[in-house]
């Protein structure tokens, strides 16, 4: 699975993201970061159970720094 | 004229700390709680003279459970102001228990200035990285120009959608510097939490099966008072001649009168509440975040959803708690009085119930209360159950009920009647010792007209009771009950029950005496010897507008708080007192 998604371009921000990712019961197999002018694009590649990726989203999706996010299931 | 300290501009222009309070004031902010201190003075500076009154606590602690209580009562944002380093550190525990019970408060944390960021200054802390994980919203102001739209964005983000806490960290040097005309703009994403509406084929699907079922259970929890929910759900329940549950905050959502509801449900909730829960074909939990608190254990209920056996229904604002525990059957992300009225409204035929199921939760309520009322009377002193009784007639129907965390607090799950919604208050989520005191005067200024009864362990009242001056220092009247076992009871009985009764670090001696504490703060302190009594001096007190602390001795060996469903049990196995035979299994 993978997960894309846009921040606010600022490492306290990005902290915010690592403290819930790091919570969530999923293998994180890769995970970058690449600074736009205003932002910071993550993509994060994962292994883990499909309900565990979900809430992990809607988790993610909850901060307000959060611009936009998406999940991508990679296998299909 | 306004003497404006620090800063190379003249008399008349206006420091980033004015245009903040500007910014409260545009807010329709009346007060702000905390302790001032180097990093944050400035702040308060700005506030001197102006219409917003600051609320001086003796503990950081105490101010963000203070504004915890405001909240709760006026349904608006409170705000906390505190220096940095010890004064920042001192507001986390009440950061955690505004998050684990979504509180909409807006910490404003004082910061050593940036040109020494980083570099371990005197009371330098990262406060963002420390409440990184228990905040809705948190920023660190880094120029002039975001100074008040932080302000502004942490307000509205703690009070959007699901309520949290908040938090903007304001370095020294910043808020001395003079204002700029413009604002930057702080990047966030608000939209998200505008609730989405209810999905319609989904209340369909759940429509269908509230229909198909003989058994529905609603299950209320805390979103249901924020949402003001309350109406749709008795509505529904009548439909459906429904049992209510709810979870420990829900309690405030459904007045306790109303005849099918049964009460909160889980570790110490009401055996009724728990049987309902576990027997129930189809459960409509709304606003609650599925805890094992009101569980006990998933297992049974992901059994019964899994083999359809049970309908899980799950209404909620917030999406990352649908399924975090418990996957329902179906889920509705929505706001739950929005929710509900489309559910209401769709019913269009008279659905089946179980009479028998109703009569028989209401026989376990009946056993349960003679059983109680039997044990009460065969001890010599107060029993827990019964002065909750007296006190709550001695207590006007609108007051606020606050409490702190351990057994009282357990008691009160089971046998305080709440009948105003949003008129109980208590740590849930943390379960933190303290709250009470605080939280109490909050809510008493937030509601001046409204008595407030805090009840509290002895243990409790210790940890912020130097925020007692408050009560004459700002006239907050509220009367305190300390159930006083002289000791940390709620632990003891874990001891005396899972431990083999190791009794350890659990037993206080006979230090402090109340009543010189009450003494130290210009408040009547009543040692009530019978039931009568102390109905009287709490009657009085409400009647008077007076404050008063109520120290009520209740002998520890007899404060076992029952029913109790041990950690990792299922609700059936809920250890109920002596003299009760049901089971809480259903024989359908
Ligand atoms: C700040 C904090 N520390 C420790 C605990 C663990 N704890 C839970 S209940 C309890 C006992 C509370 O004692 P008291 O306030 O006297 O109430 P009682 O149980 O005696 O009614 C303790 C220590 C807690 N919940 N909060």
């Amino acid at each position: 699975m993978k997960i894309n998604f846009t921040i606010n371009k600022s490492l306290d921000s990005l902290g915010r993201v690592l403290a819930i990712i790091r919570r969530a019961k999923v293998d994180v197999k890769n995970l970058t970061i690449t600074a736009d002018t205003y932002v910071y694009q993550v993509t994060c590649n994962i292994d883990g159970e499909p309900d565990e990726v979900r809430w992990l989203v809607s988790k993610l999706d909850k901060l307000p720094e959060v611009l936009k996010i998406e999940e991508i299931d990679i296998n299909h | 004229m306004r003497y404006n300290v620090g800063g190379n501009f003249g008399a008349h222009d206006k420091r980033v700390v004015d245009k903040l309070v500007d910014t409260l004031k545009h807010l329709k902010i009346k007060h702000v709680f905390g302790i001032p201190g180097g990093s944050i003075m400035t702040l308060y500076d700005a506030l001197y003279g102006q219409d917003i009154d600051t609320m001086l606590f003796r503990h950081e602690q105490g101010a963000i459970h203070a504004a915890e209580g405001y909240a709760r009562v006026s349904g608006r944002p409170a705000v906390v102001a505190v220096t940095s380093g010890p004064g920042a550190t001192n507001i986390v525990t009440g950061l955690a228990d505004a998050y684990m019970d979504s509180n909409p408060v807006v910490a404003i944390t004082g910061q050593v200035a940036t040109t020494i960021f980083g570099r371990d200054g005197f009371q330098e802390i990262d406060i963002l990285g420390i409440v990184t994980p228990i905040t809705k919203f948190v920023y660190q102001v880094k120029k002039p120009s975001e100074a008040t739209a932080a302000l502004k964005t942490a307000y509205e983000i703690s009070i959007i959608g699901r309520p949290g806490p908040t938090l903007i960290d304001l370095p020294r040097d910043i808020q001395l510097e003079k204002a700029p005309d413009f604002e930057d703009r702080i990047l966030v994403n608000k939209e998200k939490y505008i609730p989405p509406p209810p999905d319609e084929d989904k209340i369909r699907e759940v429509v269908k099966y509230i229909v198909e079922g003989v058994r529905p259970v609603i299950l209320v929890g805390g979103g249901v008072v924020w949402s003001g929910a309350t109406g749709e759900v008795l509505e529904l329940s009548k439909i459906l001649t429904a049992p209510i549950v709810s979870t420990l905050p829900g309690k405030a959502a459904v007045p306790h009168d109303y005849p099918l509801y049964m009460g909160a449900a889980g570790m110490h909730g009401r055996a009724e509440a728990d049987a309902a829960l576990a027997n129930a074909d189809v459960i409509i939990a709304v606003g609650t975040r599925i805890s094992d608190r009101t569980w006990g254990r998933f297992h049974e209920l992901r059994q019964g959803i899994h083999s359809g056996k049970i309908k899980f229904i799950h209404i909620d604002i917030d999406k990352s708690e649908i399924g975090k525990n418990v996957k329902p059957t179906v889920s509705v992300v929505s706001d739950a009085r929005e929710a509900l009225r489309k559910i209401i409204d769709m019913i269009n035929t008279i659905p089946r119930y179980d009479s028998r199921f109703i009569k028989w939760l209401h026989d376990i309520r009946t056993e349960y209360e003679m059983v109680m009322s039997k044990i009460s009377d065969s001890v010599p002193g107060f029993h827990p159950w019964r002065a909750l009784k007296t006190i709550r007639r001695a207590t006007p129907r609108n007051a606020i009920t606050v409490t702190g965390v351990g057994s009282h607090q357990m008691w009160t799950e089971i046998a305080w009647e709440v009948y105003t919604p949003g008129t109980y208050i208590t740590s849930a989520g943390l379960g933190t010792m303290g709250f009470c005191i605080p939280a109490s005067l909050g809510a008493k200024l937030a509601a001046r007209d409204k008595p407030v009864l805090c009840i509290d362990g002895d243990g409790s009242f210790q940890m912020t009771m130097n925020n007692l001056t408050l009560v004459r220092d700002y006239d907050l009247p509220i009367v305190i009950v300390i159930f006083d076992n002289r000791s940390l009871q709620l632990v003891k009985q874990w001891q005396i029950y899972l431990y083999r009764r190791r009794i350890i670090a659990t037993e206080f001696g006979r230090r402090p005496d109340f009543s010189k504490i009450g003494e130290a703060y210009d408040i009547d302190v009543a040692k009530p010897e019978t039931y009568d009594e102390l109905e009287r001096v709490i009657a009085r007190a409400f009647r008077n507008n007076e404050p008063l602390i109520v120290d009520l001795t209740i002998d520890p060996e007899i404060d076992i708080v029952l029913p109790w469903v041990k950690p990792g049990e299922w609700l059936t196995s809920a250890m109920l007192p002596e003299g009760m035979s049901t089971k809480l299994v259903y024989e359908d």
